[in-house]
């Protein structure tokens, strides 16, 4: 095994034990054999326990908490001899693997210091790569893979190795301490055992031929593998993908074009010109990772593109996503006009008929077509268009033409070749399927993942279909919607807990290492194909034979060591763009921009809580706000202002939505920048069977959108009507809703908005900054000479000092960080880092609607401009560590202090919690334990969750206020090492000396994909924070209040053409002055 | 010249007066001393009685809940950091000011009218004291800790931070209650040693002995007297500043925010100016219903009455005042921040908090323009009630819808309270009604010394006094 493969025979031992309480408490098992044992008695055959858990508790004497403890110290020792004896004791586990004692301490690992280990995870059939920090054998964080040619994208000079990670990848951690997993199998919803699941095997391999495997979507090669093997032993199986959020059109659509599915991945790092076609570039897209990445590097002015130079982004979508909110020209176009909007593009460019739709006449829309077809004729080479999974295969089709027609391939955009070019489409494949169960074709369906009876399309009454199959089998990580209605359901090892691989969207076989054994025993999907190909095997044999097969020749360790095997990229293509027939519109796309009720489109989305609704049961996922809503807990129908009025829907009252003839109700949120006459819906509500947090049958949290998608109307749905008048439903929102009334009162607030937006959010173009060299972001405020360098002994500012206290002296560190507006997509993977790092609690729904939100870091979102054409900005504001804190000054106790290194420090142990600070603050980033919001981690059943939390970081109790700490313990972690590596002679200098720039990152910065935040220490004038103070973009928030805050902001630069005449990006150009 | 200095030398320089002043003196001290007399309470006494004591276990109960589950239990919240918990405080400790301002500031202005009310207001000012001292208290997170804020010495070297104002209102109010309750006990030893002789008369030994000890051997010679007119004067001269320090450095908490709507210059004298004019509206609701109920209407006089009403309606000019200033400053300052926090004051979510306000601040104090109004008890009660809810919101408006919408609009939010912040201010008007019910049943509730000291016949001649 390699240095870094995890042999943490101490993590296996708090889960196995943790899952041996649970049976007692549940359900009866058979002893022996199946691998969970009760005793060490037991473990060695000499007894078998009484399987009343009553008794067995009475037996014990131990009162129920205990029992379930995992870490209880009695039960620990215990644990600690049971697994010196497991060396000697064979099959007592599922897949036996290699166990050693911890008599000695393991090699690479000290106690009290993390370990990081490479592994991946598989959302929607893309991998990720994924870097898991695990402290003493439990794994605490999940990051981003900073080695992963793809998740990182090769270092550039000046620049840190650097992966940012989704909101859903980091916050899957959550999961694997989720008490709500699946912990037993079950049969016809009753507990069972493993073993009664074997013993049913022999029977369902018999029945292979007549068997359908229905499979969520999976880039796994050893699953593909597998399969193969599978399906060549027993002719008659049948394998089915489905997957609710797919990217099945764009195979489609290059399909059409190339005659084979090709896999467009721009390289937006190139590209001076980025339009979007309905499509979310930084958080949906399958490699929104290396796009955000990659666009704030084109973005920077002095980034990939070349000095002075920006790229421009062109964005036409229904709703606003992150990329639209980001957009110099944002079009709001319903989701349908997609098609003759890329079509009128195209007859500019490629040669392509013009169609002639109502809309296009519309002076917004053919000035934008217009202007965009001129920049992009002009561009050639440098410029892309990418077009989103929303859109039609046709859609996708002309949008390969027009990069061939402005050269992007080769340039901007690459093509590759999809490697399962025969895979059916997803709602093609399981709408076979359904009809194949109804029919009674099929006797035993084997599911791997997925809930298809929750997320299916609601044509194919999927629950009704499954139950003609005699035998039915899903594996899960939960016991789902469709765990419930199948005949055996098994738990599914957590990708934590399994070996498997899975491809990054350009095709790198990224491998999958567990960190510690399953918790609640569970197979995962590789080991139960294997089972039922007759010959078990551990997962990580099958992952080596899978690479064998795919004539892979690196090396087995270090491909677990980096977390990828180099060089396996899908194979690049050059085919040429076939002509297609132009396709026919239907009379709403050859329409205006208007439609009646009853003729409205209805767009389904990913939900920012859940995805599909696959993470409902994620507490961190479904509390944090959407990028755009700022909505938490539940999901909701999109309007747009003046569709609201036209039709008379309120805000936060319900509506119902009618799509061929099925009807739900949902919550109506007016947001400005919404196409008009376009409903967005969100996916991922109303879970029946997600768990505690996500929803159970007596109380579900959002709303069922799946009820209103149908096969036909699978991304966008037609016709569709929507009645409002419905009862007062309030959606809990962080920040206040745009207010669409009118009067005094929402005019008093709006008006004080919009008058201070430019003193917060400072803009500029890329045509000021190129020719105004004096340009700079924060106005000489008299206060202070020069703020940059304030607080600085070295520096000018202490003569100019107007303060009534002392300036502090800083002669070592100096931290400090620096936030660009300009490339913040307000993704949110900085507050669920910050969440995962710094055991940020939970409050739950009914304390945000309080306002008792505890994220240390928030992302602001303010709109500007007119209701119907807004622009969005973001602002992530964590603490500023004032170095004249209005905090401090205020704490009776001095709970609140500065530090030598100019952080503003809490001591929670000090904190009385009067609030005075929190009063102060002019931010507002002080947050205050109203309540014991971790009293539920105390909870007997809760308590596996507590193996989660970051030691480093102290667990607050109620009555005191936290707030952001720049990461001190990052920051000091650092230190440490630096000094211990300078008193080794590994590096020269001495020890009060500077840390290498970069060294010390925070959560939030290590989270963030497009490399927005950059910390480090101000008093090395080298580093980069330092150079960046120092940008003319550069400027501090509220800074005439003079709290010198640590941390300042770039501000944001837009890029308009100047050929637009009323488009939002024109109207930026009210810059300059500042 | 001291009131009660006039008494000890009176008898014996007009014997031909004496027999006449003796009856007078009599005469009050049977006046006040049958509330304390009476073998049963009034039926009115023991019904208010019974009322304050379930308010007060109401309060009770709140605390209970708070103490054990947390500050989540009120409506506060991370954007309004503080709401009903300081709004209460401030307003409480406002209104024990004018009980100060009795004692002594008119005290020293030899405003002797002030005489038949001045011990109910020092009680006033005490118990309302303690019900603001409640607040500081409870509203902090873990206020088992609340004692770290007294400086004590301990070997973990931790201090008090003493540039929060937090800190200064922890000196300024325990010692304005420590010289509030001295100077209330000084004046009333006097009068409990007259209890004691008239219950040692009675053959009421209990009462004698408890009251005897609570007179602490006072036996009104004239060294005694003389004595007691010394520290009397003295207290006076410490509790004079107090009136304006007190609230001053209370309004210091919000006046060195740099909250826009707190941090204002103007905030120490609007204060102090907002705090006599609660509290003397506070001290007409309480006197006029005893008065009526227990028939001292020839003690505390309608010309008492109408100074109070007076010293209203300037206090009330003055608080309207200062709401125009901030206006006027606000727009003046051409700030921003500042333009807007008053203009959400007024046109924002809290308007009708801003209205009750202006209206019951400044409006409705100027009926007492009007003689009649000023003449007429039960007016002047309703005028006081609407007064003392308009300080109210006073503070309300000041804590709550500016820390609503502060500096950053993504943190804006609303205020709603909940049933423990009405429960716990709900219980410490209960502790408030029910301390001064039971001062007023077993202690002199009118200083009859004092009084006796400002009658005409107390004086040479036996000259009408002018009030």
């Amino acid at each position: 095994m390699s240095a870094k493969e995890p042999n943490d025979d101490h993590g296996h031992d708090h889960h196995d034990h943790a899952h041996v309480s649970d049976q007692e408490s549940l359900v009866p098992v058979a002893p022996t054999e199946h691998g969970y044992w009760k005793s060490l008695k037991e473990l060695e055959g000499q007894a078998s326990y009484q399987l009343d858990p009553a008794a067995a508790r009475k037996e014990r004497g131990a009162p129920e908490e205990r029992v379930i403890d995992p870490m209880h110290r009695r039960n620990f020792f215990q644990l600690m001899g049971a697994s010196m004896a497991l060396a000697g004791v064979s099959a007592c586990r599922y897949e036996k693997e290699e166990i050693v004692p911890l008599a000695r301490r393991p090699e690479d690992q000290t106690p009290g210091v993390t370990q990081q280990y490479a592994t991946a995870f598989d959302l929607g059939g893309v991998g990720h790569a994924l870097l898991a920090t695990s402290f003493e054998g439990r794994p605490i964080k999940l990051d981003g893979n900073p080695e992963h040619p793809f998740a990182s994208g090769g270092a550039v000079p000046g620049t840190q190795r650097h992966a940012g990670a989704t909101t859903f990848a980091q916050a899957a951690i959550l999961h694997l301490y989720d008490p709500d997993r699946s912990q037993n199998p079950a049969m016809n919803g009753k507990g069972a055992s493993i073993e009664a699941f074997r013993a049913a095997l022999p029977d369902i391999k018999k029945n292979l031929a007549t068997t359908r495997i229905l499979s969520e979507a999976t880039s796994s090669p050893t699953v593909a593998y597998l399969r193969a093997k599978l399906l060549e032993a027993n002719p008659g199986l049948q394998w089915h993908e489905y997957e609710p959020i797919s990217w099945d059109n764009e195979r489609e659509g290059t399909r059409k074009a190339f005659n084979q599915p090709m896999r467009p991945i721009a390289r937006l790092d190139k590209a001076e010109t980025i339009v979007t076609i309905d499509c979310d570039l930084f958080v949906e897209h399958p490699a929104a990772m290396k796009y955000s990445r990659d666009y704030a590097r084109s973005r920077r002015m002095n980034g990939s593109l070349g000095i002075g130079k920006m790229n421009r982004l062109w964005s036409v979508e229904s709703t606003f996503t992150n990329t639209g909110a980001m957009a110099d020209h944002r079009l709001a176009l319903r989701s349908e006009l997609g098609l003759p909007f890329v079509m009128a593009l195209d007859a500019m460019l490629g040669g392509g008929g013009a169609p002639n739709s109502e809309f296009l006449k519309e002076k917004k829309v053919s000035e934008y077509v217009k202007v965009l077809g001129e920049e992009l004729r002009a561009n050639r080479g440098k410029a892309v268009v990418v077009a989103g999974r929303r859109q039609s295969a046709d859609v996708h089709a002309i949008v390969a033409k027009i990069n061939a027609a402005i050269g992007a391939p080769g340039a901007t955009l690459d093509y590759y070749v999809d490697s399962e070019a025969n895979r059916r489409p997803h709602v093609e494949s399981i709408g076979t399927l359904a009809k194949d169960l109804a029919g009674g074709r099929v006797q035993q369906l084997i599911i791997l993942g997925g809930n298809p009876v929750y997320d299916a399309p609601a044509d194919l009454d999927f629950a009704a279909a499954m139950g003609r199959a005699t035998t039915s089998v899903h594996l899960h990580e939960y016991l789902n919607e469709t765990s419930k209605k199948a005949s055996w359901h098994v738990p599914r090892a957590h990708f934590l807990e399994s070996w498997g691989d899975a491809r990054t969207w350009d095709g790198t076989i990224t491998v999958a290492q567990p960190l510690l054994a399953p918790m609640y025993g569970g197979l995962s999907s590789i080991e139960m194909l294997s089972l039922l190909l007759g010959e078990p095997k551990v997962g990580d044999v099958l992952v080596q034979e899978a690479h064998a097969k795919l004539g892979v020749t690196a090396s087995w360790r270090q491909s677990v060591h980096d977390g990828f095997v180099p060089n396996t990229q899908l194979s690049a293509a050059t085919t040429a763009v076939q002509s297609t027939s132009a396709p026919q519109l239907t009379p709403s796309q050859l329409g205006g921009s208007k439609r009646a009720n009853g003729d409205l489109e209805v767009v389904f989305h990913y939900s920012s809580f859940s995805y599909d609704g696959r993470y409902a049961n994620n507490a961190w996922l479904q509390e944090t706000p959407d990028f755009l809503t700022k909505v938490t807990w539940d999901n909701y129908a999109l309007v747009g202002p003046e569709t609201a009025t036209t039709l008379g829907l309120e805000n936060d009252t319900m509506i119902k939505v009618k799509v061929e003839g099925r009807e739900i109700e949902l919550p109506c949120y007016t947001i400005p920048g919404q196409a008009r006459f376009s409903i967005g819906l969100v996916l991922g509500g109303g879970r029946t069977a997600a768990g505690r947090v996500g929803g159970e049958d007596d109380h579900t949290v959002g709303f069922d959108t799946n009820k209103v998608r149908t096969t036909a109307g699978f991304d966008i749905a037609l016709k569709a009507t929507v009645t409002g008048g419905g009862r007062k439903f309030e959606l809990a929102s962080v920040q206040e809703h745009w207010d669409i009334r009118s009067g005094i009162i929402p005019s008093v607030n709006r008006d004080g908005l919009q008058a201070r937006l430019p003193e917060l959010i400072k803009e500029t173009t890329a045509k000021t900054l190129a020719e105004n060299k004096n340009y700079q972001a924060e106005e000489p405020s008299g206060f202070f000479t020069d703020p940059k360098r304030a607080g600085n002994a070295d520096g000018p500012t202490r003569a100019a000092g107007l303060s009534l206290f002392k300036e502090k002296d800083y002669n070592g560190h100096r931290w400090g960080m620096t936030i660009d507006l300009n490339t913040c997509t307000g993704c949110n993977s900085c507050m669920v880092a910050c969440q995962s790092e710094n055991n940020v609690p939970v409050v739950g729904k009914a304390e945000i609607f309080n306002n008792r939100e505890m994220h240390w870091i928030r992302i602001d979102r303010y709109f500007k401009g007119s209701p119907d054409e807004p622009q969005v900005v973001h602002q992530p504001v964590g603490c500023q560590q004032c170095e004249q804190a209005p905090c401090e000054q205020v704490c009776p106790v001095g709970a609140t202090q500065h530090s030598d290194e100019g952080l503003n420090d809490m001591s929670y142990n000090r904190c009385i919690g009067t609030r005075y600070c929190a009063n102060n603050c002019p931010y507002k980033v002080r947050k205050f334990n109203f309540f014991d919001w971790n009293k539920d981690v105390r909870d007997a059943k809760n308590r596996v969750r507590r193996l989660l939390f970051n030691p480093d970081v102290t667990v607050r109790s109620r009555g005191v206020m936290e707030k952001c700490t720049f990461c001190v313990q990052r920051i000091q972690n650092g230190k440490i090492k630096a000094k211990a590596q300078i008193r080794s002679g590994q590096r020269p200098g001495t020890v009060q000396g500077a840390i290498p720039d970069g060294e010390i990152q925070t959560a939030c910065q290590d989270a963030c994909p497009t490399e927005s935040i950059t910390f480090g220490d101000l008093s090395d004038t080298t580093s980069r924070v330092a150079k960046l103070y120092d940008d003319n973009r550069s400027y501090s928030l509220l800074a005439e209040l003079y709290t010198k805050p640590r941390n300042r902001f770039l501000s944001r630069v837009r890029n308009p053409n100047p050929a637009m005449s009323s488009s939002a990006g024109a109207s930026a150009a009210q810059e300059g002055g500042h | 010249m001291s009131a009660a200095t006039m008494e000890g030398d009176g008898a014996a320089e007009h014997h031909e007066e004496a027999g006449k002043a003796r009856e007078a003196f009599r005469g009050v001290t049977r006046d006040v001393a049958w509330v304390a007399e009476a073998p049963k309470p009034h039926k009115a006494w023991l019904g208010a009685l019974g009322i304050s004591v379930t308010m007060l276990a109401i309060g009770v109960y709140s605390i209970y809940v708070l103490v054990t589950t947390g500050i989540g239990v009120w409506g506060n919240s991370n954007t309004v950091g503080w709401a009903w918990d300081i709004t209460n405080f401030v307003w409480w400790i406002g209104i024990g000011h004018a009980g100060t301002l009795i004692s002594a500031v008119l005290f020293l202005t030899r405003q002797t009218w002030r005489v038949s009310i001045n011990r109910a207001a020092e009680a006033m000012t005490i118990f309302a004291v303690m019900c603001a001292l409640l607040f500081p208290l409870l509203h902090t997170g873990r206020p088992w800790f609340a004692w770290w804020m007294i400086p004590h010495p301990n070997d973990m070297g931790m201090w008090p931070q003493f540039r929060s104002p937090l800190m200064w209102d922890v000196f300024a109010v325990s010692t304005y209650a420590t010289t509030s309750i001295l100077f209330w006990y000084m004046g009333l030893v006097p009068d409990l040693a007259t209890f004691r002789d008239r219950f040692a008369a009675k053959g009421d030994k209990l009462k004698a002995i408890i009251y005897g000890t609570l007179s602490l051997g006072w036996r009104g010679s004239a060294r005694q007297w003389h004595r007691y007119e010394r520290a009397y004067l003295i207290l006076a001269g410490l509790a004079t500043p107090l009136v304006f320090s007190v609230h001053s450095v209370v309004s210091f908490d919000f006046a060195t925010s740099q909250l826009p709507g707190w941090h204002t210059t103007i905030f120490p004298p609007y204060f102090v100016a907002g705090a006599i004019f609660s509290g003397f509206a506070m001290v007409l609701t309480l006197m006029l219903p005893l008065r009526h109920l227990f028939n001292l209407q020839h003690i505390i006089k309608e010309s008492h009455i109408e100074a109070m009403c007076k010293i209203m309606l300037a206090t009330g000019m003055m608080v309207g005042l200062a709401y125009g200033t901030e206006l006027f400053i606000a727009w003046y300052s051409g700030n921003l921040y500042e333009k807007f926090a008053f203009a959400n004051r007024a046109f924002g979510p809290f308007w009708w908090a801003y209205f009750a306000m202006v209206s019951c601040n400044v409006l409705v104090p100027q009926a007492f323009w009007s003689k009649k109004i000023r003449q007429s008890p039960v007016i002047i009660f309703v005028l006081c009630i609407f007064i003392n809810i308009g300080m109210w919101f006073e503070r309300f408006v000041i804590i709550a819808t500016s820390l609503a919408r502060s500096f950053l609009p993504a943190n804006w939010s609303y205020y709603t309270p909940t049933r423990f912040d009405v429960g716990l201010f709900v219980g410490t008007l209960g502790l408030f009604f029910t301390l001064f019910l039971l001062f007023f049943r077993y202690v002199p509730v009118i200083a009859m010394s004092e009084v006796k000291g400002a009658m005409p016949e107390a004086h040479a001649g036996g000259k009408k006094d002018k009030h």
